[in-house]
């Protein structure tokens, strides 16, 4: 699956980041495979999300987030 | 006479104001902007 | 005695502007969110004998030249080679702040890592073995709390004292960089090579990171209790309401409208009359008392009544600033932003309108496209800016003064509104790029820094006032004199002046307006070299006159003359039209001159002012129409 259907509370380990204009842009921000993500909540109308990432928080539009291929995990 | 004065004053003071004026216009700075970094130009991006 | 060049680097929002600040005294803008920084900055001080010189740079997240930011940064370390480059990390989020660490350390630059938010870090119970970091990177290691003047000078000492020729990188770093130029030597393709030196670098740091930091027990994360309810599902919109609109109390009813009051009293009352005593006693010509009393005092004067107004607005905004919160609107108004082809991002660069559109527009330079970039420029100026509040509030406190404040929101929110629907109509025609993105670091809530937050609204409450006494001084005198000359020299009757012969032919516009009068004319005029003109040329025009004459039985005052001459002159309805009106129409022409700049286009600029008289002029007159036939 990919973080785009991710809801609140849920936490995902990457495994890809597939090509997409922002591809470049999460990797340095340290959205790399292997990386632990939680969904923190979402915006009105539910979108954008809001995400933790290494220690910090970090907001994103679900489709931008299609192209995060991630896995669900405990 | 104090008509005089007065106006050697305002156009003292208008001088001076002019004065700023240019000097901001020159600079390219702005006084509505208070903090000094969002109004200067960008030397490097070319914007 | 040698000099020492030093340039402060890092990840956005860690602190390099509250340590520069520190260091040389100087103002840069700081808040609690990423971005705030968009150029560099050069300051000075000495220490021990040395001089020294630090810059400012702007935050970025990497150096791949990808950004203008990232551009600035990366050109000025290569270029320049500053004696020593602090790389200021967020203590509390290493892992992310030592990319832009490994990156440059790639590229040979020698860095001094400043560990910051030491008093965040702490609270997390974070620890960082400081040796162990600077062993494993070969760099020197400081740590520092920017907030803290003891920090500052515990920094400094480091800047004299390090000799950055012993740091060699180390065997852990080297392995690294040999890594990444074997990747580089092999036969990726260009996607795919970067791909896997992003990853890594992140495992070099991940490594780094396990050996060096450890966190002691997880603390209860405050800021997230926060967002439970200020970013979260539909509750967010309706708060983010509430607390403009306490904004607006605080500033026009509760804290800054009393203060302007008193001082509107002060200066239509005690002021004016003991200068036109005086005036008379030392037996002034009547035109010179004019020229004082109606021109300077009725402009200047007219438009430092607000000055109270200003502080607490921007005292308001800069506190906001400083909490987080900025972040957390871009995040939740972002689906709105989305669907008028916008980015929430640009609600941060937007809210600078508040105060002033030229920052304002200057600070869209750090949306990610260019079409978010031209559409926030141009729309900006809809925005009720420092300059226009003054109208606002005086219009307002004439024609509705028990719902004043409720009025004033009002017509900010009509700016906010008029930004909105002409972006989408940007969107629509103008500008036809597709899709904007969104990526935005959310900042933890802070309690804002008390100096900071003080010494901004200074800055800019500093800004306005010197703004009132030059060109507004000027434009103040410039305004008597054509309002009461005309060819034949001195006019008793203003109605024949060179002022009314130009206000007649712009009036002829607003026939349908209500507020077709030469006076009303005159101020759209004066209003584009400066907004606040508008509320001289009031002051100046309806303050008039009788004022001198009648000094004696002065129990009316400068400001109930004004008023009675502006309520004859406007209805409620024709009041509402001229407040719409001057809420939207074309900048002033600094903000002008600042689009020319940052679009590097007369056409955009001139697009900018004749657009938006055009918008004023249909949605003033759709609203006078509409509430005269609705029986207002
Ligand atoms: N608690 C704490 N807050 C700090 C410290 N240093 C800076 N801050 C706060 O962190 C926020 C960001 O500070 P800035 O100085 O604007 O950060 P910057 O690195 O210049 O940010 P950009 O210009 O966006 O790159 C502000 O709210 C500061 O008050 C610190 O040591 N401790
Ligand atoms: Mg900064």
């Amino acid at each position: 699956m990919t973080l785009r259907e991710g809801t609140s509370g849920q936490r995902f380990i990457i495994r890809s980041v597939a090509e997409s204009p922002l591809k470049n842009r999460l990797m340095t921000m340290g959205l790399v495979p292997g990386t632990t993500v939680t969904v923190l909540r979402s915006a009105p109308l539910g979108d954008p999300m809001a995400l933790r990432v290494r220690s910090y928080h970090l907001a994103l539009r679900r489709d931008d987030a299609a192209s995060i291929e991630v896995e669900a995990t405990a | 006479m104090a008509t005089y004065i007065l106006g050697a004053v305002l156009v003292v003071a208008l001088i001076a104001a002019g004065r700023h004026i240019y000097r901001n216009f020159a600079d390219d700075k702005h006084d509505c902007c208070g903090t000094e970094m969002n109004c200067t130009k960008c030397p490097h991006c070319g914007k | 005695m040698s000099s020492l060049a030093v340039a402060l680097t890092g990840n956005p929002n860690t602190g390099k502007s509250t340590i520069f600040n520190e260091l040389t005294g100087a103002r840069q803008k700081i808040g609690n969110w990423p971005g705030v920084t968009v150029d560099k900055k050069i300051g000075y001080l000495s220490h021990q004998g040395r001089n020294i010189s630090v810059v400012d740079l702007p935050g970025t997240y990497s150096v791949n030249a990808r950004s203008p930011e990232e551009k600035i940064v990366i050109d000025y370390l290569l270029n320049e080679k500053p004696d020593l480059v602090v790389d200021v990390l967020d203590s509390s989020n290493l892992e992310r702040n030592l990319y832009l660490t490994i990156q440059l350390l790639e590229q040979g630059i020698p860095l001094l890592l400043d560990l910051n938010m030491q008093d965040e870090a702490k609270r997390h119970g974070i620890r960082v073995d400081t040796e162990k970091l600077g062993a494993a990177l070969g760099m020197p290691v400081v740590e520092t709390t920017a907030r803290s003047r003891s920090s500052i000078k515990t920094l400094l000492d480091v800047f004299t004292s390090t000799m950055m020729e012993k740091y060699q990188p180390s065997e852990k770093v080297r392995a690294h960089i040999a890594r990444v130029e074997g990747l580089r030597a092999g036969n990726l393709a260009a996607d795919a090579l970067e791909e896997k030196i992003i990853e890594e670098r992140y495992a070099f740091i991940d490594s780094v990171v396990s050996e060096c930091v450890s966190v002691a027990g997880a603390s209860s994360d405050l800021t997230e209790k926060i967002d439970a309810v200020l970013a979260n599902g539909w509750t967010a919109l309706p708060l983010f309401l509430v607390m403009l609109y306490a904004v607006f109390q605080i500033t026009f009813e509760w804290i800054g409208q009393p203060m302007a009051d008193a001082l509107d009293d002060f200066i239509g009352g005690p002021l004016t009359e003991s200068v036109t005593a005086t005036l008379e006693s030392w037996e002034v010509a009547d035109w010179m008392q004019s020229l004082i009393v109606d021109g300077v005092i009725g402009g200047v004067g007219g438009v430092l009544t607000f000055v109270p107004l200003i502080f607490v607005l921007f005292f308001c905004l800069s506190f906001l600033d400083g909490t987080g919160y900025m972040a957390r609107v871009a995040f939740i108004t972002d689906p709105i932003m989305r669907r008028v082809g916008l980015t929430g991002k640009g609600i941060m660069p937007l809210m600078m309108g508040f105060g002033c559109a030229v920052p304002a527009i200057m600070g869209a330079r750090t949306l990610d496209s260019e079409k978010d970039r031209m559409t926030s420029i141009l729309v900006t100026p809809f925005l009720t800016c420092g300059a226009k509040l003054p109208i606002m509030a005086l219009f307002a406190a004439m024609f509705f003064p028990d719902n004043a404040a409720n009025v004033v929101f009002a017509m900010y929110i009509l700016g906010v509104i008029m930004a909105i629907i002409a972006a989408k109509l940007l969107g629509g025609t103008v500008f036809q790029e597709k899709g904007s993105t969104f990526l935005l670091e959310l900042p933890p809530y802070r309690i804002p820094d008390m100096k900071t937050v003080l010494l901004e609204t200074w800055d800019k409450g500093k800004g306005y006032l010197i703004k009132a006494g030059t060109i507004i001084f000027a434009m103040s005198v410039l305004i008597w004199f054509l309002g009461n000359f005309n060819f034949n020299g001195m006019t008793e009757e203003m109605n024949e002046s060179f002022l009314a012969a130009l206000g007649t032919g712009m009036s002829k516009l607003f026939i349908f307006h209500g507020f077709d009068t030469w006076e009303a004319g005159a101020a759209v005029i004066t209003g584009i070299l400066a907004k606040e003109s508008v509320v001289s040329t009031m002051g100046i025009l309806y303050g008039v006159g009788e004022i001198s004459a009648e000094a004696e039985d002065a129990v009316e005052t400068a400001a109930t003359l004004m008023q009675s001459g502006m309520a004859t002159a406007f209805t409620t309805m024709s009041a509402v039209a001229f407040m719409v009106f001057s809420q939207l129409y074309t900048p002033c022409v600094t903000a002008l001159g600042t689009i020319k700049k940052e679009t590097g286009s007369w056409k955009w600029m001139g697009f900018s002012a004749a657009y938006m008289f055009a918008i004023a002029w249909v949605v003033s007159l759709l609203v006078y129409q509409g509430g005269r036939l609705m029986g207002f």
